[in-house]
């Protein structure tokens, strides 16, 4: 064997390695086998009410009561209530912790297109966004949501 | 030999110049030209996976084709071709979608994006450029040839019949509304008017006919055969682009908030280095297999195949990156990437000295 070939046989066991491992963390984790955005729209249109009224409360600016609904929701359950969720936790000033839950929202569902959400969703991450980008340390979340907000794949 | 490397140069301005028009007139930010997230689309499109917002029969993929196709007949190098090594070029075709979608964009897309301003596609650059040595690397020392050597085919018939089938279902829409798939929101729901796309892929496909433009041949031949002319191509290419997007206020210099980008580096370079080295081995970038799809080569058609399943599955499995990085099965799908690649290429040296 020649040097280039102990070279592709390296990359072939470092592949194979690198596959059991990220195999084994998809092993771990959990898929649902229905159609989320149906499930996500059902759950939006029974919890409605609810998540209006939670919207009311954040107009009001009545931050705790509006995470009280939010959480009786079951923000794991309800894609829009847990991004309203990290939102009023921004206007509470918990900024990292409202950031994640938008983070994670936003990437389990492409919320920022949906006609159905009460809230515009834009203009909230347009608002954060202006606030964030002077903060050096929020870059990771800065370069979501304004890469999001520009569109395009990915 | 000068003319044609004018004419190479020259066919990568215009390539670059139309990419960033077409950007502007409606397609993604920094995606006026991108064939794996155009091939997505497409698949999209004809219903073979489900994300609501990356379904479009982008015309692009239709009128590249096309241009190479009739301009190929009109100079009498519509060629049908096939070598013995078919299903490489099946999962040549497929991983290099694999490697795009977890890079977020085709090569052309990474020239695009750092023509917008995108700094983080320089890790895909440098992971391209690598990929691409390591490939001309491995065929220099030696594979086996015969399995990669193409013969022609006395079937001319057979060699037209996915060029024909990708324009009579690329213009369906103009006559028959709603066979097809469209987005109404999202990525796929960015495009520019049907008309202008056509006509500009049209001249891209026709002007990449006649020069073989290709990104990653520019690189082996820049790297390798110590040619110039390719760097300056790709260069021109970023160059026209650039003016494009200064001149329409759509240049963003930067990292962070670029659009259809990730900050994970690593995985950039990976998943770039994997399309450069599986396109030297099937010869040519996913641009490059629309144009040889329509010039009668059937390998090329194959991988033409291989690439609508691979973005059916990247879409369906999510195996791809999106602004946060790359998803677990984005991960795991470039290392099978090179661990099938590793296994082939090992096997076509171990052919080779047989």
């Amino acid at each position: 064997m020649k040097k280039l070939d102990y070279f592709i046989v390296a990359i072939l066991i470092a592949s194979i390695a690198g596959s059991l491992y990220y195999g084994y963390q998809i092993h771990n984790t959990h898929f649902m086998s229905e159609d989320l955005r149906e499930k996500e729209y059902l759950s939006m249109e029974i919890k409605r009410n609810q998540l209006n009224h939670a919207l009311r409360y954040l107009k009001e600016k009545q931050y705790e009561e509006a995470v009280m609904i939010l959480d009786q929701i079951g923000v794991e359950n309800n894609v829009w209530a847990k991004y309203l969720k990290g939102y009023v936790f921004y206007k509470m000033n918990r900024i990292n912790e409202g950031l994640a839950l938008i983070n994670d929202a936003l990437k389990t569902s492409n919320i920022l297109y949906d006609v159905h959400y009460p809230n515009n969703v834009r203009a909230d991450l347009e608002e954060i966004l202006s606030f964030i980008s002077k903060d050096a340390s929020l870059n990771q979340y800065r370069h979501f949501i304004e890469s999001k907000l520009k569109g395009g794949c990915g | 030999m000068k003319l044609n490397n004018t004419f190479y140069m020259a066919s990568a301005i215009i390539i670059g110049a139309f990419a960033s028009l077409l950007s502007v007139l409606g397609n993604p930010l920094n995606t006026g030209l991108c064939v794996s997230c155009f091939m997505e689309n497409y698949a999209g499109a004809l219903k073979l996976h489900n994300d609501i917002f990356m379904q479009y029969l982008r015309p692009e993929i239709t009128f590249i084709t096309a241009g190479s196709f009739f301009l190929s007949l009109i100079r009498k190098e519509f060629k049908p071709r096939l070598s013995p090594s078919f299903i490489t070029y099946f999962f040549g075709g497929f991983f290099m979608i694999v490697g795009c979608a977890v890079f977020i964009g085709c090569p052309i897309k990474m020239l695009l994006r750092l023509a917008g301003g995108d700094l983080t596609s320089i890790a895909g650059i440098v992971g391209l450029i690598l990929g691409v040595y390591c490939g001309v690397k491995v065929l220099k020392e030696g594979v086996d040839t015969v399995s990669f050597t193409q013969k022609p085919l006395n079937q001319k018939s057979t060699a037209m019949i996915l060029p024909v089938l990708i324009l009579v279902i690329g213009v369906t829409p103009v006559v028959k509304d709603g066979v097809f798939q469209e987005s109404l929101s999202g990525a796929a729901a960015e495009k520019a008017p049907f008309l202008i796309a056509a006509i500009l892929s049209f001249v891209i496909g026709v002007i990449s006919q006649y020069s073989r433009f290709c990104v990653t041949g520019s690189i082996r031949n820049s790297t390798i055969l110590r040619k110039s002319t390719g760097f300056v191509a790709l260069f021109l290419l970023i160059v026209s682009a650039f003016i494009i997007n200064v001149l329409f206020k759509k240049f963003n210099f930067g990292i962070y908030g670029q659009p259809g980008s990730h900050t994970s580096y690593f995985w950039s370079f990976l998943s770039l280095f994997l399309v450069g080295y599986i396109a030297v081995l099937i010869d040519g970038c996913p641009f490059r297999q629309l144009i040889k799809s329509g010039e009668g080569d059937i390998n090329a058609q194959i991988a033409f195949l291989g690439m609508l399943l691979g973005a059916a599955f990247v879409q369906n499995f999510k195996i791809l990156s999106d602004a946060s990085g790359p998803t677990l099965f984005g991960k795991l799908g470039v290392l099978l990437g090179f661990l099938i690649f590793a296994i082939i290429t090992l096997e076509a040296r171990k052919n080779s000295e047989a």
